[in-house]
């Protein structure tokens, strides 16, 4: 059975539902950063990260009388989120191409010994954006979901609508793909 | 030494479990390259965009208005539409059919986006070649993660559950062969 919504999500949903400004700016205030490291984690950009939120969002507040309180405001917002975000990296797949390309020639190397600066911080989201691009939409939006949005296995089945058993071995294959990925690349 | 290397040693079960999905290297990696948190103004303009396209709130009177037109329109057209309406028959289980589903719980391990078709062939045998969506094996439980609580022998041919030797998977499996009380 599907977690209730708390309390508080049905008061920011009402407020949505009546076009409630204060609504909007809470949505911002306790999703906004959620949001936009998933979003990131599936376009590997800021920019693209930010209008994937955006759109998002835009279809959170018009669409917010459709949500029936079956899982919580914040799986509900993450999907929407996800799917915007999957849907904006299709439209701009040759950008994405050319970003791994960059990234893919420079000779990074990553010590997790070392405590990184932030130039080696960017080299390594570079390095992890461009692991996570090369994984299928369904096993990359699953295991973002997870790992980085912080939802359980059971939510993220209820986020994309597939049976737990496919989240785990989803899951499994994404974890197994990214470390093959990344002992290639992440090394001492 | 490679932090993602496989490690010989390293005796965790394979398959996967909620607190170890990530595993702590990995876990690292994504905390130390967590994406930079954007600026202010950058927030801004998004929620400048989206109160934007927030939907205006209409006046009561207007609403009503507006629900009575469409309730009008929604009757007209079931009283149009229903009678004429074939709905698909129900397919209903019958006492010769069993819901096997009923006896074995499902666990599917691949949904329709898993798949991806790489081509069917035109004319003749309509075979859709494909690539599977599980490409190795997934351990769903290790030998200490099962316990056989009792067992009862197969009442047609009298076989009895049996478990693969230690290495192997923890398969149990049922066959006619007499038991080896030996082993």
């Amino acid at each position: 059975m599907p977690a209730c919504p708390a309390a508080t999500d049905a008061a920011v949903i009402a407020r949505l539902a009546r076009g409630d400004r204060e609504g909007l700016d809470e949505l911002f205030r306790r999703y906004r950063v959620v949001a936009f490291r998933v979003a990131y984690r599936l376009l590997g950009n800021e920019a693209d990260a930010l209008d994937a939120v955006q759109d998002g969002f835009v279809k959170v507040v018009r669409h917010v009388g459709r949500f029936r309180g079956r899982c919580t405001l914040k799986t509900w917002v993450l999907r929407v989120v996800s799917n915007a975000a999957l849907d904006l990296g299709r439209q701009r797949q040759r950008r994405r191409s050319r970003l791994a390309d960059a990234v893919r020639g420079r000779p990074t190397e990553y010590d997790p010994d070392l405590r990184p600066t932030e130039l080696d911080r960017a080299d390594l989201r570079g390095l992890v954006a461009q692991a996570l691009a090369e994984l299928p939409d369904a096993q990359r939006q699953t295991f973002v979901l997870h790992v980085e949005g912080g939802l359980s296995y059971r939510e993220v089945a209820e986020t994309l609508n597939v049976p737990i058993g496919t989240v785990m071995s989803r899951l499994f294959f994404a974890r197994k793909r990214l470390q093959s990925i990344l002992a290639d690349r992440v090394c001492p | 030494m490679n932090a993602f290397a496989p490690n010989p040693d390293d005796k965790t079960p394979a398959g996967p479990g909620e607190s170890e999905v990530i595993g702590p290297d990995l876990r690292e990696v994504f905390d130390q390259s967590r994406p930079v948190d954007p600026s202010d103004s950058a927030w801004d303009r998004v929620h400048a965009a989206v109160s934007a396209a927030m939907p205006r709130r209409y006046p009561a009177g207007r609403l009503a208005g507006w629900a009575v037109a469409a309730g009008v329109l929604l009757a007209v057209g079931a009283l149009i539409l229903w009678p004429g309406r074939d709905t698909p028959p129900t397919p209903e289980l019958t006492d010769d059919e069993p819901d096997s589903t009923a006896v074995v719980a499902v666990l599917p391990a691949a949904h329709d986006e898993d798949i991806d078709i790489h081509r069917i062939r035109p004319g003749g045998w309509k075979v859709a070649v494909g690539k599977s969506p599980i490409p190795d094996k997934i351990v769903w439980a290790e030998r200490g993660d099962v316990k056989v609580a009792s067992s009862t022998p197969d009442q047609i041919f009298g076989s009895e559950p049996r478990m693969g030797p230690v290495g192997q998977p923890p398969v149990i499996w049922a066959d006619d062969s007499p038991i080896d009380k030996d082993k």
